[in-house]
């Protein structure tokens, strides 16, 4: 069940063009990450499908409305990147706000703000001011008020932002438990190395474009890239492995062994097994989703906006 | 549900405010200080002896240069009421006015002209005592060859309940003010007008204006809006009732003030007319004239700075100098009227100096009426409060009434009210249509 789908999604701001042509799916129950350097047009991919900001052209659906409509924002929760709440409020008072709003029944806001905020960690401060909070308070604060109406989908645009080591590995238990639950999440981090252990998909964005999408698996997979270490001690008959046609570099204490078109990592294998050596490790090679992203920003120019030119008028 | 969280998060955030608290002491204060004045009924023997004094003294300091006037003492005597123990103003008086000479000369030369002195002192003691009936005065023999004795008989006034008897003021508790009388009715119609058009209609709308122009800007801040945009309510309801929210927490305020007056000058005075719980809806309706502009300001600048400027030039423009302008160059008009009825009357015309007989050209009158009638009646609106109160307190056969009356007929309260309310939708119409239309 798609969650989430855009179509050819095309977003100016006057001549800059901050999106061009965004196609991508989000499923039901995955944490899907949306990756790209600042200014990629990420924000606005995540506000167009609140219906903060309007699109220019193509489509943009959202659990099967269109982005944006009254009824799916009783189904989304959302924590903006650059969140302020109104300082006023205390953090029940404000999730107690927030609940009004979406029309949440007095009694169950009364019995959610305890729980919710405990689950953040947040209890034992939940009638303090927010003007008292730390950063970190306030982006646990910014979950909680993004999870409190127990919606469908939800929308964390750098959720662990401010939050210390600990608070952003509760930060990530919190996500996990939302998936368990059957909760779709929307994710826009910079801290890649979360993205690659919780996201089941991810997109980069460039320059208001998806250059790369995928399961993260996918994604970070090198194809005919195999590492493999022998036991201590022993020599790795490098000549002999070239000579059969390999592409052999040295990886610390292990080698990569690149592999051609339809070639196969057996004949090596075997040919190490009549030397009698032991092999200790073969996996994969896979490359980080740091090593991923880098690779395709720096494919292209940094991320900035794209400004649209005009034919230039010439004089009557 | 939605408007009651959004009711509540304005007080929230307008009780955060230092302005707030400011403006409920400020309110606080005039309640007291309305509260702390006492309205005393005038003693007609108190008047009589301090008319003798003062007469006593000023001869004393400038009587010299008068020939006639040679140091003398004024008083009263034999002081009675016609109709013992009753209230003052149900009563006739009866007292003998003597004017002490230093010798038997003087007092001689003063009989001389005595009937001439008693029409003299029967007009002023008329002025002084206006509001006792049939005021008459009357050459008595002397009990003292060195005195000149009058008789003054007044019949019982023709007032006839207590608000209506001269009464003079004492502040806060203890300060009275003798000079300034007048019936407690006016009084009270000089308090409530004066708190509505200037306490009311200039420093709370300021105040109210200040505290209020934050709540739209605050909404709209980057991160906060995001916030709001998202819940499930459209764009043009959540702009409408957060100025709802601002306009129904001024309200409460205002209950409180105009309530909070209309009870202290009732317990004082035993007026307790209703007229003046009606600003309360003036009040609020001009307010939402100013929050309309402001929110209008707020919504395309998000700047809470910008706002308060800009409310503020609109009431300079709208509420001052149009306002205040065509309030004075409309009379002008109605002179000119009231000058050629008389004409045709074949009255006597009065000074061409001092009242033209047209002070301007049509043409200043056509784009009068033009501009009036296209901008908001902010002033007219303060006219209506100025109204309910008067028929509220002054009784319909006094000059007060008839005269205000007179001036009140011009005013066409229907169209100061819907030009007024037009205005306040189009200028919430276009804050929601650039609020919904406006990328965040």
């Amino acid at each position: 069940m798609l969650i989430i789908r855009t179509d050819n999604l095309t977003k100016h701001y006057g001549r800059i063009e901050a999106l061009r042509g965004v196609s991508l799916t989000v499923e039901h129950g995955q944490i899907f990450g949306l990756l790209g350097q600042n200014g990629a047009g990420k924000t606005t991919l995540i506000k167009i499908l609140l219906g903060i900001t309007r699109w220019t052209d193509g489509t943009a659906k959202l659990l099967d409305e269109p982005a944006g409509s009254v009824r799916v924002r009783r189904r989304i929760g959302y924590l903006p990147e650059d969140h302020r709440f109104p300082d006023y409020h205390t953090g029940a008072s404000l999730l107690d706000f927030y609940g009004a709003l979406l029309e949440m029944p007095r009694a169950e806001r009364r019995k959610r703000i305890p729980e919710v905020l405990e689950l953040v960690g947040l209890k034992g401060r939940m009638h303090y001011k927010i003007r008292t909070y730390s950063k970190g308070m306030k982006q646990r604060l910014g979950i909680a008020q993004a999870i409190f109406h127990n919606p469908e989908v939800i929308f964390l645009d750098e959720p662990t932002d401010g939050v210390d080591p600990v608070g952003r590995r509760e930060i990530r238990i919190i996500m996990q438990q939302l998936k368990d639950e059957g909760k779709t999440i929307f994710l826009n981090s910079h801290l890649l190395g979360e993205v690659e252990q919780i996201c089941d998909r991810v997109a980069i964005l460039q320059k208001g474009e998806v250059v790369r999408e995928g399961t993260v698996a996918d994604l970070t997979h090198l194809q005919n890239h195999v590492l493999l270490g022998l036991a201590s001690g022993q020599t790795f008959p490098r000549e002999e492995v070239q000579k059969l046609g390999y592409v052999i570099s040295s990886s610390g204490e292990m080698w990569e062994i690149g592999l051609r078109d339809g070639q196969s990592i057996d004949p090596v294998i075997d040919l190490l097994r009549s030397r009698g050596l032991s092999i200790r490790h073969l996996v994969e090679k896979r490359q980080t989703l740091e090593d991923l992203f880098v690779q395709t920003v720096e494919a292209s120019e940094p991320g900035v906006d794209r400004i649209i030119r005009h034919p230039r008028r010439r004089p009557l | 549900m939605k408007f009651l969280a959004i009711l509540k998060d304005s007080l929230r955030e307008a009780l955060d405010t230092k302005v707030f608290y400011v403006m409920v002491a400020f309110s606080l204060l005039i309640i007291v200080l309305v509260g702390s004045i006492g309205y005393h009924p005038v003693s007609v023997e108190e008047e009589a002896h301090r008319f003798a004094d003062q007469a006593t003294w000023f001869l004393t300091h400038f009587g010299e240069q008068h020939k006639m006037s040679a140091p003398q003492r004024w008083d009263i005597k034999d002081f009675e009421q016609t109709q013992p123990g009753a209230a003052p103003w149900q009563t006739g008086y009866r007292f003998a006015l003597t004017i002490e000479f230093p010798d038997e000369e003087q007092a001689k030369q003063a009989r001389k002209i005595q009937k001439l002195m008693r029409d003299g002192l029967q007009q002023q003691l008329r002025l002084q005592f206006y509001y006792l009936k049939n005021l008459k005065i009357a050459d008595v023999e002397p009990q003292d060859a060195k005195e000149v004795r009058f008789l003054v008989t007044t019949e019982a006034s023709e007032v006839s309940r207590m608000q209506d008897w001269p009464h003079y003021p004492v502040f806060l508790f203890s300060l009275p003010l003798r000079f300034w009388r007048m019936p407690v009715g006016s009084f009270v119609q000089f308090w409530e007008s004066w708190l509505v058009n200037f306490f009311g209609a200039a420093i709370a709308l300021l105040i109210s204006t200040i505290i209020t122009a934050f709540f739209i800007p605050n909404m709209l801040r980057k991160g906060t809006v995001d916030l709001l945009l998202v819940k499930p309510i459209s764009r043009s309801v959540l702009l409408l009732y957060k100025y709802i929210g601002g306009l129904t927490f001024i309200f409460l305020n205002t209950v409180v003030v105009v309530v909070g007056i209309w009870l202290v000058l009732g317990l004082r005075t035993h007026m307790w007319g209703t007229g003046f719980l009606l600003s309360i809806f003036v009040l609020t309706f001009q307010f939402a004239l100013y929050y309309a502009v402001s929110t209008l300001f707020a919504v395309f600048s998000r700047s809470p700075i910008v706002a308060i400027l800009m409310t503020c030039l609109f009431w300079f423009v709208f509420a001052f100098v149009i306002g205040y302008g065509y309030h004075w160059v409309n009379p002008s008009r109605k002179w000119r009227d009231v000058r050629e009825a008389q004409i045709e009357e074949g009255q006597e015309m009065p000074s061409e100096k001092i009242m033209p007989e047209k002070p301007f050209p049509d043409v200043v009158y056509t784009t009068a009426d033009i501009i009036h009638f296209v901008t908001p009646h902010l002033k007219d609106l303060d006219t209506l409060t100025d109204k309910w109160v008067l028929e509220d307190v002054i009784s319909p056969d006094s000059p007060q009434r008839k005269a205000a009356e007179k001036a009140y007929a011009g005013f066409r309260w229907t169209e100061a009210v819907s030009v007024t309310s037009l205005y306040i939708v189009i200028l919430l119409a276009v804050s929601c249509w650039w609020f919904a239309r406006k990328d965040y």
